[in-house]
Parts: C-alpha cells; structure tokens; sequence
C-alpha cells in the first residue's frame, strides 16, 4: 500500500467497481511477488466485505514461495475458502501470531488498550502506556464511527492490523476503512459548516487536496468568524502525536492524496481510493510511561 | 477551600477512556459526566470544596471522550464555567498538555437552548 500505492489504489479501485454492482471476483495473484502485510490487511477486509454481500470472491495464490508464504500465514485463504460471513466484529490472527487483524464498528477502548499492552510488551518486555498510539486508534475509530458513511454513524467497520517485526524492533500499524474519506466527508458537512466554507476555500486557491491535508493536518484550518483552529481534534490530533513522538512513521493516504506526513511528502494520486488509510509504527524511540 | 473530594479516572471509572458517546462505545466521555463527574462536581460547587480528577495511570484520552465529559458540563448539565474552574484542578503528569486542553474545551462549550 505504501510502496506502491498508485497501482493498489487502482487495484482496489476495480475491486470497489465489482462490489457496488454485485459483481463476482476472481482476484490472480499468481504473478504477486511481494506483498506488504498492510496490502494483506486491506485485501483480507475487502474479501470479507464482499461475502458480507453475498457476492462471490476467489483467488489463487502467488507463485512466489515468499509471498506465498506470506498468505498462507495470514489464514487468507482460510477465510477466502470459508462461507458467508457476516459478523460485527473480527479477530484473525497469524498462524504464528505476529499480525492480529481486528475489525468492529464502535469505537472499542478495551480492545485499544489490549492491543498496546500486547505491542508495547513485544517492544520493552512488559506493557507499557503508549498514549499516543491511543490516542491514535481511538480518534481513528472515532472518526469512521461518525463520518465513514453519508447517511448514518456506525454503519462501516474499521480494520487494525498489527504487525511485530522482530529485525526492526517495531511494531507497525494499518488501519482502513472503505467510507468516503477525509475529503469526501468535508465536502458533505452542512453548506453552513465552518469547515466546508474553508475546504470551498481553499479547493479554489489551491485546485487539489494535498495542500488542504497539510494545513489541516498542521493546524491551519481555522475558522475566521470565531477564530477557531482546527487543531488536536480527530486526524488533526494524530499529526500532534507523531510531533511529540508518541508515534512514528504516519503515512495517511485518502480520496486522492497521499503523505509521509513526518517527511512532509504530499502527493496527489491518479487512482482515487474510498475510504481512509492510515499506517504508523511504534518503536522504542516513541514516548512510553510504565504500567 | 479546605475540603477536597477526588476522582481518580483510572480507579472510580475506567483504564480505557473510551468515545464521546454513550451510543459509540464502552467508557465514553458521556458516560463518565453523567455517572461520575457531574455529582461530584455539584458537590464541590455546593460545598465550596475543591475536586481533584486525576487524569494519569490510564491507557489513555481521545479529544472526544475529553470535550464531551467536560464541554458537556456546560452544554448538558447547566454549569457556568466560574464555578466549574473555581472548584476543579486537573492532575495530568502523564501528559500534561490535556490540563490547557480541558480548560479550552470548558472556555469553547456554549449552554444547549432547550424549546
């Protein structure tokens, strides 16, 4: 998704077509030679987004004995080859337990909190608070808990994937949900939303959304009646946490914008996706305090 | 302003601080005003006492479990904000710039005009 991220977004973007028309998929991924484990992550949730809607999906395994592997690890095929699933909430783990995948529609604090004491424990030995990758999820979930969907709150899942990766020390973070997006979200606020008038704004001085993520991301979306910024509230929070280092390596990619948010790289992409995806790790640089 | 009463997040309500709403999640902001924090600080406003929350030793806050537990005191429950600043301090070693975010979610917090 990361390293490559023109082509995924154009590769979900044709799986998104097969869903809303309720089109059966044949996913080959015989010539797939390297997979990232959040493409793992974003493929598996797509899977079961389809079998939710009795639509049928199937696929084939790579060639490549090391992304073969790879699937075979992450159960994939276990819950391609298994019925209808419909369910409010989710837990797939790895044969070997380094990916635990997560899927739920509320915002769900517990499960936040287990998630961390099991990362921060791979990282220092023990658990460890980590209130900046808290504050990460909860804001994440809260945000696809009121605006991933147009007509009511709670409708969409969210999906966390965490990975341990023992050669880098660091445990890394994919969190997606197939709503509309950061943008598509602003753009369908109230005509009398201070935050609408400000995207109308800015849309018309700068023509795409890469400026707009980085002011609001950096806090300069402020309300000119009131002189209210914008600021710590929602994704806006997350760039403060990767500013006081609770987190690392956050990489936001929603509608058609994608970013490195700590290099400041923004880009525009050709290939739209719908919904937002969000990537941090965490390591033993990032700001702890103990249990 | 000798008598104090105390909260303390983590033991009187929950280590996983949680959403804004009662209707997202476990532990949500709402929650905690209405089952915790708003007798309590009737009390202390009542009593002329000091309240004390002490925010460490939990997983953790979202800004909305924040503003809607402390916001909501003026939005929901008919607080003025002098009485609430006059009767509160917040303990925050663990993050302490969650103590300047609460009292700009009490000075931003507007009554709720009721028909």
């Amino acid at each position: 998704m990361l390293n490559n991220t023109e082509e995924f977004c154009q590769f979900i973007g044709n799986l998104h077509y097969f869903y809303i028309n309720n089109l059966p998929v044949f996913v080959n991924m015989k010539k797939v030679v390297e997979i990232d484990d959040d493409a793992i992550l974003v493929l598996l949730s797509i899977m079961i987004e389809f079998k939710q809607k009795y639509i049928k999906y199937n696929g084939n395994y790579p060639v490549n004995k090391t992304a073969k592997s790879k699937f075979e690890n992450s159960k994939f095929f276990h819950y391609l080859n298994s019925k209808h699933i419909v369910d409010e909430h989710y837990l797939l783990n790895s044969a070997d337990n380094q990916i635990v995948t997560h899927a739920n529609k509320d915002v769900n604090s517990d499960l936040a909190t287990e998630v961390l004491d099991d990362a921060t424990k791979f990282l220092w030995g023990t658990p460890r608070y980590s209130k900046g990758a808290y504050r990460t999820i909860i804001e994440l979930m809260q945000n696809t808990n009121n605006h991933a969907s147009l007509t009511n709150t709670g409708e969409r899942h969210w999906w966390l994937s965490i990975s341990k990766d023992s050669v880098t020390n660091s445990v890394s973070f994919a969190f997606i949900d197939y709503g509309i997006g950061i943008f598509q979200s602003l753009k369908h606020k109230k005509s009398t939303h201070w935050l609408k008038k400000q995207y109308e704004m800015l849309i018309s001085e700068f023509h795409n959304n890469c400026d707009i993520l980085r002011r609001m991301l950096s806090g300069e979306m402020t309300n000119t009646s009131t002189g209210e910024i914008y600021r710590g509230k929602g994704i806006p929070g997350i760039k403060e946490v990767l500013d006081r280092k609770g987190i690392s390596s956050l990489h936001i990619i929603t509608n058609d914008v994608y970013s490195d948010v700590g290099n400041d790289i923004y880009k525009k992409l050709q290939n739209k996706i719908n919904g937002t995806f969000v990537y941090w790790e965490l390591n033993k640089e990032n700001i702890y305090h103990d249990k | 302003m000798t008598n104090r009463l105390e909260i303390k997040v983590a033991s009187d309500f929950t280590l996983s601080p949680g959403p804004r709403y009662i209707s997202e999640g476990l532990h949500s902001g709402e929650a905690f005003r209405e089952e915790v924090l708003k007798h309590k600080i009737a009390l202390a406003i009542k009593n002329n006492w000091k309240l004390v929350i002490d925010l460490d030793n939990t997983s953790g806050y979202g800004t909305s479990f924040l503003e809607e537990a402390f916001g909501g005191l003026i939005r929901h429950n008919g607080f003025n904000i002098s009485d609430i600043l006059a009767h509160l301090e917040i303990i925050s070693v663990e993050e302490d710039y969650l103590v300047d975010d609460i009292k700009s979610y009490l000075e931003k917090a507007k009554p709720v005009k009721r028909g």
